[in-house]
């Protein structure tokens, strides 16, 4: 069953490589950073797929479902390549190697942690299985079941697992969760090649090691006692700031379209990816209008027609919705010190976080802002201010609904936060003060050579 | 030449703070990877030998083998009603009995008639048994178990199908008659 899985994730990860290579949309990204951003294509156009069937009323049958993709993939494979850059695995030297091997050994630990027990979390059991479960069983959207559970939330991980399970023959919660640890090796495949492009294998590697050994990343990318959806999320967050930096340095429509892509994807993974998705469009508005393109706007409507249709189809086939009344009519300023003692507690929670966001507050502070640097910050701002309001306006009792979501919203804008930090880590090593300073240091580590492009 | 002030200005202590977290961090990075590598062969090597069966009952609890039992006397169409005063034990026999319907009678968090209701009903008394049946018209497909709870005594409404024993309490599962 096992080896099912991984067929299914490499088919998903295929999916995305063939979209990605017969559009060319990513014309300059090394292989690494193209199956990086692979799983993730592949998982909406899995989700995409399942949503028109559903539409179209086309029964979910292992055949139906994979026969289309099976001839996509071998006519883009079949097609004559261009050349890819391909990431060299330069010769490595000691501390690179042991850097690495510090990441192949965590890795090998969120496996094993995934692999070696069944489904154990809250969320797991509430919605997104139980409603894969149904899918599979009736092998459509089923429009009652909503009115037995009485919850309502975003469709991809739904119907990505139903994907699987149509796949597998069988309902089996061991194994696909393996779909969520793709997520976290996906991850550091891009914020290795992101880095890789601005900085040394060494110093790529380094960042890899400090966010892939985050104790709340192996939480979620392996344990699975909580959550499920919050660390997509953060590789959607990432995957779509890497775009929208590169639409900014060098504009280019294949990457609009892609971004568009994916923004819409993040919209209907969680609700929470719904404030990034207005945010990115913004900013997206901000750069069509300073490129004088306007009429590209086009593939953001595209985009916004893509996040509605899941919501019409609920309207449209009488499904009915049910969103658990959150937010109240007033906003509970009283509540701001509990929060922000709260966040200040969890910053410091070294077995979840090391020292991600202390590091992280003193690069806020110490950082030459760039416009890579703005781009982040706004984001980052922005989703932050969106989960505070999330707080003040909360009908729960603000401390439990902290305690029981805090980290999870933060593991969310997690990748953001390691990647502003090594940008800015970057900045203080290019300043030749400051390395002068601190010589020792970066003489030993040799951290300061350049990147590969 | 840099002078003791200039050495010790904000923006020079800051970056030193920098430095000194990026260490801290790199160290307790390296200290995880080593014990979680560890892990492996330690706590985390009893999960290795244990079969499915053991595993899910160790992460849910007595409510798997409650499952079984169920899982094994019920048919397709059965609605199981069930009394319990925590949502997990709801929530992981929903899931688990999928496409059986488990409906969560003293649930407070679903606003619908006949939850409260017989929320109610079998709060304030077992005995309503018969009511809470023929306001819901459920058939004698149905079951009703008790978790944790007391043995419910009106033997008319009802047939006893298994009891199961955990440490301090009992559960019970009556057949709808």
């Amino acid at each position: 069953m096992i080896i099912s899985m991984l067929l299914i994730i490499a088919l998903i990860d295929l999916m995305g490589l063939c979209l990605i290579k017969q559009f060319n949309l990513m014309p300059n990204s090394t292989i690494l950073g193209r199956i990086s951003f692979a799983y993730g294509a592949g998982i909406g156009l899995v989700y995409f797929q399942m949503f028109i069937y559903a539409i179209l009323k086309i029964s979910y049958d292992p055949l139906v479902i994979v026969v289309p993709w099976l001839i996509f993939i071998i006519f883009v494979i079949l097609k004559p390549n261009k050349k890819i850059n391909l990431n060299r695995l330069s010769h490595l030297d000691r501390v690179s190697s042991i850097l690495l091997i510090g990441i192949l050994l965590t890795v090998c630990f969120v496996l094993f942690e995934a692999l070696i027990r069944p489904l154990s979390a809250w969320d797991a059991w509430v919605t997104w299985f139980l409603a894969a479960k149904d899918y599979f069983l009736i092998h459509a959207i089923d429009p009652y079941l909503n009115s037995y559970t009485f919850f309502s939330v975003q469709p991809v991980p739904i119907l990505v697992l139903t994907f699987v399970f149509t796949l597998l023959g069988q309902v089996n919660d061991q194994v696909s969760l393996l779909i969520y640890t793709s997520f976290y090796i996906s991850l550091l495949l891009m914020l290795y090649s992101s880095l890789r492009k601005i900085a040394s294998v060494k110093f790529s590697l380094l960042f890899v090691f400090l966010f892939a050994t985050l104790g709340d990343v192996i939480r979620h990318a392996g344990r699975y006692d909580v959550g499920y959806i919050d660390l997509p999320l953060g590789y959607f967050f990432f995957a779509c700031f890497l775009l929208l930096k590169q639409l900014n340095e060098r504009f280019s429509s294949k990457t609009l379209i892609l971004l568009n892509f994916l923004l819409a994807v993040t919209a209907l993974v969680k609700s929470d990816g719904l404030p990034y998705f207005l945010i990115s469009q913004l900013i997206i508005l901000y750069i069509l209008k300073r490129e004088k393109k306007l009429k590209l706007v086009f593939y953001t409507g595209l985009s916004f027609l893509l996040v509605v249709s899941w919501p019409l189809f609920l309207t449209f086939n009488h499904i009915p919705q049910f969103t658990f009344n959150l937010f109240s009519d007033h906003l509970s300023i009283k509540s701001i010190p509990i929060i922000v003692e709260r966040i200040f507690v969890e910053a410091l929670n070294i077995q979840r976080w090391n020292l991600l966001w202390p590091t992280f507050i003193v690069c806020i502070i110490v950082a030459k802002y760039t416009k890579t640097l703005k781009m982040i910050a706004f984001i980052l701002a922005s989703q932050f201010i969106f989960y505070c309001f999330d707080y003040i306006a909360t009908t729960m009792d603000v401390g439990d609904h902290i305690n029981g979501s805090l980290d999870r919203v933060l593991l969310q804008i997690t990748p953001l936060a390691t990647y502003f930090i090594s940008i800015t880590i970057i900045q203080l090593i290019k300043d030749k003060l400051f390395t002068k300073k601190y010589s020792m240091i970066f003489r030993k580590l040799n951290l300061n050579e350049k990147g590969n492009s | 030449m840099i002078t003791r002030s200039r050495r010790w200005s904000p923006i020079n202590l800051l970056h030193l703070t920098l430095l000194f977290l990026l260490l801290a961090w790199v160290v307790i990075a390296s200290f995880r990877t080593i014990s979680n590598t560890m892990k492996i062969f330690t706590e985390e090597r009893q999960w290795v030998f244990l079969t499915d069966d053991q595993k899910r009952g160790k992460i849910y609890g007595d409510v798997y083998s409650m499952y079984k039992k169920i899982d094994g006397v019920t048919k397709k169409e059965s609605n199981i009603l069930l009394w319990s005063q925590d949502g997990k034990t709801f929530y992981i026999l929903r899931y688990l009995l999928y496409p059986k319907r488990v409906y969560w009678l003293n649930s407070g968090l679903h606003p619908t008639n006949y939850q409260t209701e017989a929320g109610k009903i079998i709060n304030s008394s077992y005995m309503n048994i018969n009511s809470l049946t023929d306001i819901h018209k459920f058939t004698s497909n149905d079951y009703l178990l008790i978790y944790h709870g007391d043995k419910l005594t009106n033997s008319k409404s009802f047939q006893t199908v298994a009891s199961f024993k955990s440490n301090k309490t009992t559960s019970y599962l009556y057949k709808l008659l």
